[in-house]
């Protein structure tokens, strides 16, 4: 009897105009976004891939100069695109996309794309993952809302509810028809030419690459749909006039994709506020100047530095030792900076993490948030993606500075500042490459808000399970 | 006139009975409390920063003045690094006589975020080269930038529009669906009337309601009214035409005569469509035609840039003094070439120089961009409607684009002071900080013609009301609305 009222839900719905409609105007948004998307990939990873080149090409042929001055002149990283940046470009436009990597500053992630964009900029982005985490979920609102209330009204429920089938199996039956209905005519389509897209940009290898993470996604967003769904059928049911239905869904869709997200920025900023800019670099400069543990100032460290120098290597000024003073004096006081970077990017990082934990928490109000954490996860879109690269970018530019002072200290003994060096040492710095996350690292950093849709879709089975209990005749 | 009394106080009293509809009033009442709350907290941070700019920057000027004087007096040598020697012009831009050039926000700042928390606010002068300018951003967590803010703009532009859909998406169709509709059109006025008078009212009322709470609001967050009236009257006129618009099209919609389900479906699909979709397409379209060249190669181009010119340093120095050969003439002096403080300023504008045509690119595409947007704003009233509200709160594209303008003038006018000493080898003396050159930044006028353009747009929200209400005026006869129907889809 289930499949039979599946079936019948599956038919009627295929009949709808509204399916034809929401289809039509769906497709053509999801082709537009899908063009600009595999555009903005080709373009930003064709650039990007030639700035990463180029950058190391510039450092390669910086001609001969003192190692110091090369890391002066240093080199960028650059975030690269991800393929599936074309399913959801995420945060992307608004998280920098090259830093600086030069000795003695840690620098920002600079270039967030949106500044350029202004005022529109701001509306928010025509991308596939909008149409699936925004579009789609409204869509199968206005598809189900009437569902149950429809019946009420026009008095076929007497009719149903004159079989032998149970309330519940009634419902699930017109939940799975409805739920068929959208994967197959929408979704499914959808999910093809997408696919297409990503092996046509890619080539074979990078699609096969990035096949569990799509497969992943393609199977949270059916049952992202299956939640919304459920909540439109038991509304239906619940509530038993259209009318109320229907704003309560709409209600429930506006609080979810556009209240929320915005109340949560300001809590979080109320409650874990971030310094300035100013406050920020201030403390840096303050610290890397006085130094930490007691360390003093800089002049003080030095001399400790030239007294330790002379005791380790047993002479009694520095031009007897058997490596260059410069050398050594500047991977110290690297180090001494490192220490202090440690400290205030960490509490900076965890202060930012602090804020979307609490960001991630409202994710259990709403399955629209959750489902966008993940899916941004996956598409390799997200802000752990960005802390990633800033920590892989900066463990490079100390790479970098230890083989420039170690050259120095090594070869420079007899000519200190004025030893230079040429293409043989800045080949010892091997190109910047960033090592992408695992899937299993993404989904352990999403557990919340895989959880909150969990609890979103078994939470809405328990009330479709009450709705039906409580499904009469007036 | 009679009849609109007779219908305003019945509805009033119906409004009164009905939960969902007062929970729409207290709903509005926590929305503004909540957005004008974020606003401030906005503010606050920028002004608490900005009042730290100044007494850093008034400190530091304090301490290295005095430094250079008792240096002056002792006659001693600086011995600290000499990069940051103050006695010495370069060495004074670099870390002493740095000059702050910075954006107050205006009151009415909390009425709207805008683009103050992606813009710089405030500037820092020194000798590095320009682009260094742009690289002091403030600390913002993306996700919270991703997700936007919510202020008093936000309310308007978005929430207030679903709030009205909610009042009067079944100002007829509930009168169907609970079979009171034979009563109204057995009495004398047409139902067409009933529905606009109740329209009209329920505009009235919610006008009325939602602009004494801003201005209560606005107090309470320690805005003088009186002082920024012409700012407040703009802010409710837009958002008087704005909910007019809103109420119009309801009308029109209402007046097909449909359930309430069907009302209620096409109004929020406008609201998406106008709100979300068309200025998502409008921005597709503005970076489809013209495409931002991308700021990465601009890196790549600064870079080359560099190092050629520090290879010709000594060469760029020298052309400078053939261009400027009463720098050149120093009387007791010689001029000397290989000035490193000179040379690597000439290096910078140098690159300046070879970076600009790729500079003016952006420029140029950006211009283009704002034009199309500014042409095609009409498409969406949440684009002008936004634009309008972060005008009238200064945070918009042209308050910071006029900031920028006169940032770079003024750093013009402190590099140049610079620039002499440098070039003269004349030494800072603890008199000269007091002449290093300051600037203030004030409100062109020109952005007031900005914000009349807002003329157009008025005019269009106005228009396109009235013509949804001509539309439903027109709509068939009234008794159509009296035929049982099964509710539609």
């Amino acid at each position: 009897m289930l499949t039979a009222v599946l079936h019948k839900e599956f038919r009627s719905l295929l009949a709808d105009a509204r399916l034809r409609w929401s289809a039509i105007v769906s497709l053509g948004l999801f082709v537009l976004a899908l063009i600009t998307g595999l555009s903005h990939y080709q373009n930003t990873n064709r650039l990007y891939t030639k700035a990463q080149e180029d950058t190391y090409r510039q450092w390669l042929d910086q001609g001969e100069k003192n190692p110091h001055s090369a890391a002066h002149y240093g080199l960028y990283a650059y975030k690269p695109v991800p393929l599936l940046a074309i399913f959801d470009r995420g945060m992307d436009d608004y998280l920098g996309n090259a830093v600086w990597l030069e000795a003695h500053n840690q620098n920002e992630v600079k270039l967030r794309t949106v500044q350029d964009a202004g005022t529109i900029g701001r509306f928010g982005a025509l991308t596939v993952g909008f149409i699936w985490q925004f579009i789609l979920p409204l869509i199968i609102i206005l598809l189900a809302y009437n569902n149950l209330s429809k019946e009420y009204e026009s008095g076929t429920l007497r009719m149903l509810l004159s079989t032998q089938i149970s309330t519940f199996s009634l419902l699930t039956g017109k939940v799975l028809g409805i739920l068929t209905a959208v994967l197959l005519c929408l979704y499914l389509p959808m999910l093809l030419l997408l696919s297409g897209a990503l092996y046509w940009a890619g080539g074979a290898e990078a699609f096969a690459r990035i096949l569990p993470s799509l497969g992943l996604a393609a199977i949270l967003y059916a049952l992202f749909y299956a939640v919304f769904v459920v909540l439109s059928v038991s509304f239906s049911a619940w509530l038993r006039s259209s009318g109320l239905s229907l704003a309560a869904l709409l209600g429930v869709w506006a609080i979810g994709a556009f209240l929320l997200p915005r109340i949560s920025g300001s809590v979080a900023m109320s409650l874990h506020p971030t310094p300035s800019a100013l406050d920020f670099t201030e403390k840096v400069l303050s610290q890397r100047e006085k130094g930490l543990d007691g360390q003093g100032s800089y002049e003080k460290f030095q001399e400790a530095l030239k007294a330790k120098a002379l005791r380790d290597y047993g002479v009694d000024s520095l031009s007897q030792l058997p490596v260059s003073f410069a050398g050594i004096a500047l991977q110290a006081s690297e180090d001494r900076d490192w220490k202090v970077y440690d400290l205030q990017y960490g509490a900076l990082f965890r202060l930012f993490q602090a804020q979307n934990a609490l960001l991630e928490r409202f994710n259990l109000l709403s399955p629209i948030l959750a489902m966008r954490d993940v899916s941004r996860s996956l598409a390799g879109t997200d802000l752990y993606k960005h802390l990633n690269f800033t920590r892989q970018a900066e463990n490079h530019r100390r790479l970098t500075a230890k083989v420039m002072n170690t050259d120095q200290k090594i070869n420079g003994v007899v000519q200190e500042r004025d030893y230079k060096a040429g293409a043989a040492l800045w080949q010892k710095v091997p190109q910047f490459q960033y090592q992408n996350q695992s899937l299993g690292e993404q989904l352990q950093q999403q557990w919340f808000s895989l959880l909150s849709l969990g609890c979103w879709l078994l939470g809405l089975t328990f009330c479709l399970y009450r709705s039906a209990q409580t499904l009469h005749l007036d | 006139m009679r009849n609109f009394y007779f219908i305003a106080f019945y509805d009033w009293l119906m409004l009164r009975a009905n939960k969902m509809l007062l929970s729409c009033f207290a709903l509005l009442v926590l929305f503004v409390a909540f957005a004008l709350w974020t606003g401030q907290q906005r503010v606050d941070f920028h002004q608490t920063t900005l009042d730290k700019v100044k007494a850093t920057e008034k400190r530091l000027f304090a301490e290295k003045s005095q430094l250079v004087a008792d240096l002056e007096q002792s006659g001693k040598p600086f011995t600290g690094n000499s990069h940051r020697d103050p006695t010495e012009p370069n060495g004074a831009a670099n870390s002493a006589a740095n000059r702050y050039f910075s954006l107050a926000p205006t009151p009415l700042a909390v009425v709207a975020v805008g683009q103050s928390d992606l813009r710089a606010y405030y500037y820092k002068f020194g000798l590095h080269k320009k682009q260094a300018l742009y690289h002091g951003e403030e600390i913002e967590n993306a996700a919270i930038l991703y997700n936007g803010h919510f202020d008093l703009a936000f309310v308007i532009t978005f929430l207030l529009p679903l709030l009205i859909i909610a009042l009067t998406f079944n100002v007829v169709a509930s009168e169907k669906e609970r079979g009171t509709l034979p009563l109204i059109l057995a009495g004398t006025t047409s139902l067409r009337n009933v529905a606009l008078n109740k329209l009209v009212f329920r505009f009235g009322l919610l006008s009325l309601f939602f602009s004494g709470l801003v201005l209560i609001g606005l107090a309470l967050v320690g805005i003088s009214i009186a002082q920024e009236a012409a700012g407040i009257a703009a802010l409710l006129g837009v958002t008087t035409a704005y909910a007019a618009f809103w109420f119009g099209l309801s009308f029109g919609v209402n007046s097909q005569g449909k359930g309430s389900g069907f009302n209620a479906a096409v109004l929020v699909g406008v609201w998406l469509a106008l709100l979300v979709v068309l200025p998502a397409l409008l921005s597709v379209a503005a970076n489809a035609y013209y495409p931002m060249p991308s700021r990465v190669e601009l890196i790549a181009e600064t870079r080359e840039a560099s190092e050629e010119a520090k290879k010709n340093g000594a060469q760029i120095l020298a052309q400078y003094f053939e261009d400027h050969p009463e720098l050149a003439a120093q009387g007791s002096k010689p001029v000397d070439t290989k000035n490193f403080a000179a040379s690597s300023l000439m290096v910078n504008l140098e690159v300046e120089k070879a970076i600009r045509p790729l500079e003016e690119k952006f420029e140029v595409q950006k211009d283009k961009q704002a034009r199309l947007v500014a042409q095609w704003r009409f498409v969406s009233p949440a684009i002008f409607v936004q634009q309008m509200l972060e005008n009238i709160a200064a945070t918009g594209d042209a308050h910071y684009l006029d900031f920028e303008q006169q940032m770079l003038n003024a750093h013009a006018k402190y590099r140049a002071f610079f620039t002499q000493k440098i070039i003269k080898q004349e030494k800072m003396r603890a008199t000269d900080y007091d002449q290093v050159p300051k600037s203030q930044y004030t409100h062109s006028p020109g952005l007031v013609r900005a914000t009349r353009a807002g003329f157009w747009d008025i005019l269009w929200l106005l228009g396109a009301g009235f013509i949804a209400i001509i539309w439903g005026l027109l709509q068939v006869a009234p008794r159509k609305m009296a035929e049982p129907r099964w509710i539609e889809a």
